[in-house]
């Protein structure tokens, strides 16, 4: 047992020391901070574009209070023009055209009529404005008539229409999901579907690389006389796990500390999921890392060189696309039958049990039946890549690739 | 108490690489496996140190089978260099240590001490990659016997060595031998072979043709040439017509089957001819070997 520490500790230092990785760990770490300040820097980004639109209303028809409060978030601007200015502009082409020229403004809605139930308005563009700003725009001044309109209506008619409509919401099943425990909850599902792949296809990649670089280099020999196969491959695939969890909790750090700065209610808004699903997150994200990582190390083990190292991933990558989208349609329909069907099949049990367990209530016997399954397959697959190992490892010419399993072969 | 081999076979698909391979030895000595390339010795290693399994026999360290002894019994020295390329060397011969279960300590100690011995403690924070090929094979060499092994085995360690470098292993594997190593090697140098050794053993197609002590393989061969120091014409003037006299800075050798050797002797000094050297030349190591492969030239 000891070999095998030793084993993940060489390949964790290995990789933890290089300059590459703590570059790739800062960069993402610098990219993870930026999208926690992603929504400042939106608002920042529409401020510095916000387009201003005058409002001229020679005859005050329009209260100047009921201009919409302005804020950064809003992609544009509404100033009400004094009435002189007003009266100007709206008198003669050439002194709008002229106003536009100095004031810089994109339009100015021009509003007309005696009073302002009969209001009518222009909007004289001068930039194209976005579709969605002429509606907000159309909207408000729409919105100034119908209330002058409703002014108009008597008492007992204006209390009719401004008496608000409840719709209310009963849960009849106490243990239905509140509205954001679900959102959270298909948050961490989402979480969990990009953290895993990622992970499996950047970091099985290096599983790979180093099976193949121990066989290329015939560092297998030596390991051979010291340790089993299984040491050799599970002590790669649990190191190599340990490199990309440093990353994770480094940037999981950053993002903490970044929000703390933003002042953000919750620390990771995971507070209304149940503390079932979040403790099953990790266990999931470690059944499908090993299981799809001892499957890259078989693969490694079944070629020669670091040039055929596309040999050993691409099966592996194609069940990944197949179980991808197997699941996804999981996580959309977690309360399917699909869903109940693949959480059971255990490359797909990572993804589709986790939406189930976080988006369904699911019996106990079938997540321990499920995981259970998940684990008996990686101690399957850790076998199987053993006895792979041991028969292949030797092996450093002739054919390679997966298809020697079929085929059988011979280890010197 | 020794290494012994009883009848191994081993075979990959329907091809025997290793076919009832048997062979005994002693504790504290040096055995030499000699054969051409793909004869079976690096798969006859490879199941000594229980990388391979055989198909039928049995490989017993001390009476036991290797796999029943604790780590750090055997050393192993690859044929082809076994070293992580982008790890340094004093972490690389730690790693190596601990696997054979020294403590990081020891190991740490063990390594710095045959750096030194080595002469290359400069080298132990420089990556491996990046060092030349004596230099690694002095790392390896190293990851080979820093754990103390009882039974070291040696696939080709003097390749790609200078002459300077291969005096200073032959020293280090003299220093084995004194410390009571059991020490299997293989070699295509058979003068390194016949200096080294206390025994050989040499496989060819997959059997064991020849295996013995060296001295007595080499002492069993008759003579084939009597190589004297003397006037050539005196001794052409002493042997019938015709006998094949070849004469190669000064030294005269004739053939064994050309010539009485005893009666020579007794005639060139009868003759009053002035005998500065006179020696029988049986058969090398070498000799053997090619007579016992069938690919003399």
């Amino acid at each position: 047992m000891n070999g095998l520490w030793i084993m993940v500790e060489r390949e964790f230092m290995a990789r933890v020391t290089r300059k590459a990785y703590w570059f790739m760990t800062l960069f993402g770490l610098a990219v993870m901070v930026a999208l926690t300040f992603m929504p400042t820097i939106m608002q920042w980004i529409q401020h510095s574009t916000q387009k201003r639109i005058a409002v001229a209303d020679p005859n005050r028809l329009l209260a100047a209070s009921t201009v919409p409060p302005q804020s950064d978030a809003s992609d544009f601007t509404l100033d009400i023009l004094p009435v002189d200015v007003a009266r100007r502009i709206t008198g003669s082409d050439e002194a709008l055209t002229s106003y536009f020229h100095d004031s810089k403004v994109s339009a100015v809605v021009v509003v007309r009529g005696a009073q302002t139930a009969d209001a009518t308005f222009v909007i004289e563009e001068n930039d194209t404005l976005e579709p969605s700003t002429l509606q907000q725009v159309e909207g408000w001044a729409r919105q100034q008539v119908m209330s002058a309109r409703v002014q108009q209506l008597g008492p007992a008619a204006q209390t009719a229409l401004s008496r608000p409509v409840p719709v209310d919401v009963h849960a009849r099943n106490p243990n239905s999901f509140s509205f954001e425990q679900r959102l959270q909850s298909t948050m961490l599902v989402y979480a969990m579907v990009i953290l895993l792949f990622t992970t499996v296809i950047a970091y099985g990649a290096w599983v790979v690389q180093g099976v193949i670089e121990e066989k290329s280099n015939r560092i297998i020999e030596m390991m051979l006389i010291a340790l089993k196969p299984w040491q050799i491959l599970f002590g790669k695939v649990i190191g190599i796990a340990l490199v990309a969890l440093v990353q994770y909790a480094l940037w999981t750090a950053g993002v903490l500390v970044a929000r703390a700065i933003r002042g953000s209610a919750a620390a990771i808004p995971v507070e209304h999921v149940s503390p079932a699903t979040l403790a099953l997150f990790p266990l999931f994200f470690l059944l499908g890392y090993l299981m799809y990582a001892t499957l890259f190390s078989i693969g490694g083990s079944l070629v020669h060189r670091a040039e055929e190292q596309q040999l050993a991933v691409t099966p592996v990558t194609l069940l990944l696309v197949v179980v991808f989208y197997a699941s996804l349609l999981a996580v959309f329909k977690p309360d399917s039958t699909w869903a109940t069907i693949i959480s059971f099949i255990p490359p797909c049990m990572p993804i589709a049990m986790f939406a189930r367990v976080a988006l369904t209530h699911v019996p106990v016997w079938q997540l321990i039946l499920s995981i259970a399954g998940g684990l008996v397959v990686i101690w399957l697959l850790v076998w199987a890549g053993a006895v792979v190992y041991r028969r292949f490892a030797l092996h450093t010419s002739g054919a390679s690739g997966w298809k020697l399993l079929l085929r059988g072969g011979h280890g010197g | 108490m020794t290494l012994e081999l009883r009848n191994v076979s081993k075979s990959f698909g329907d091809k025997t690489v290793v076919r009832d391979l048997s062979f005994v030895v002693p504790t504290g000595q040096v055995f030499s496996l000699l054969g051409l390339n793909g004869a079976g010795k690096t798969t006859t290693i490879r199941m000594i140190l229980d990388i391979l399994r055989p198909d039928s026999g049995e490989i017993l360290w001390q009476g036991r089978p290797l796999q029943a002894h604790r780590l750090g019994t055997l050393g192993y020295l690859p044929e082809e260099r076994g070293l992580y390329p982008q790890m340094k060397v004093l972490p690389q011969l730690v790693l190596f240590g601990r696997l054979q279960g020294l403590s990081s300590e020891q190991a740490r100690q063990a390594a710095l001490q045959w750096l030194e011995r080595f002469g290359i403690p400069q080298h132990r924070d420089a990556l491996v990659g990046q060092l030349s090929k004596g230099n690694q094979q002095k790392i390896q060499f190293i990851a080979a016997i820093l754990h103390n092994p009882d039974l070291v085995i040696l696939d080709e360690p003097f390749s790609g060595l200078d002459p300077v470098n291969t005096e200073l292993f032959k020293s280090v594997f003299r220093e084995l031998v004194e410390a009571g190593k059991t020490i299997i090697f293989s070699s295509h140098r058979l003068d390194h072979v016949e200096a080294l050794s206390d025994a050989v053993g040499i496989i060819h197609r997959s059997e064991l043709v020849l295996s013995g002590r060296v001295q007595e393989i080499l002492d069993a061969q008759p003579p084939h040439t009597v190589r004297i120091g003397a006037d050539p014409d005196a001794v052409r003037r002493l042997l019938p017509p015709g006998a094949d006299v070849r004469v190669e800075r000064g030294w005269v050798s004739v053939p064994v089957r050309h010539c009485a050797p005893d009666e020579l002797l007794r005639n060139l000094v009868q003759h009053g001819v002035r005998v500065t050297h006179y020696e029988w030349i049986r058969p090398s190591l070498q000799d053997i070997f090619l007579e016992k492969v069938g690919e003399r030239p």
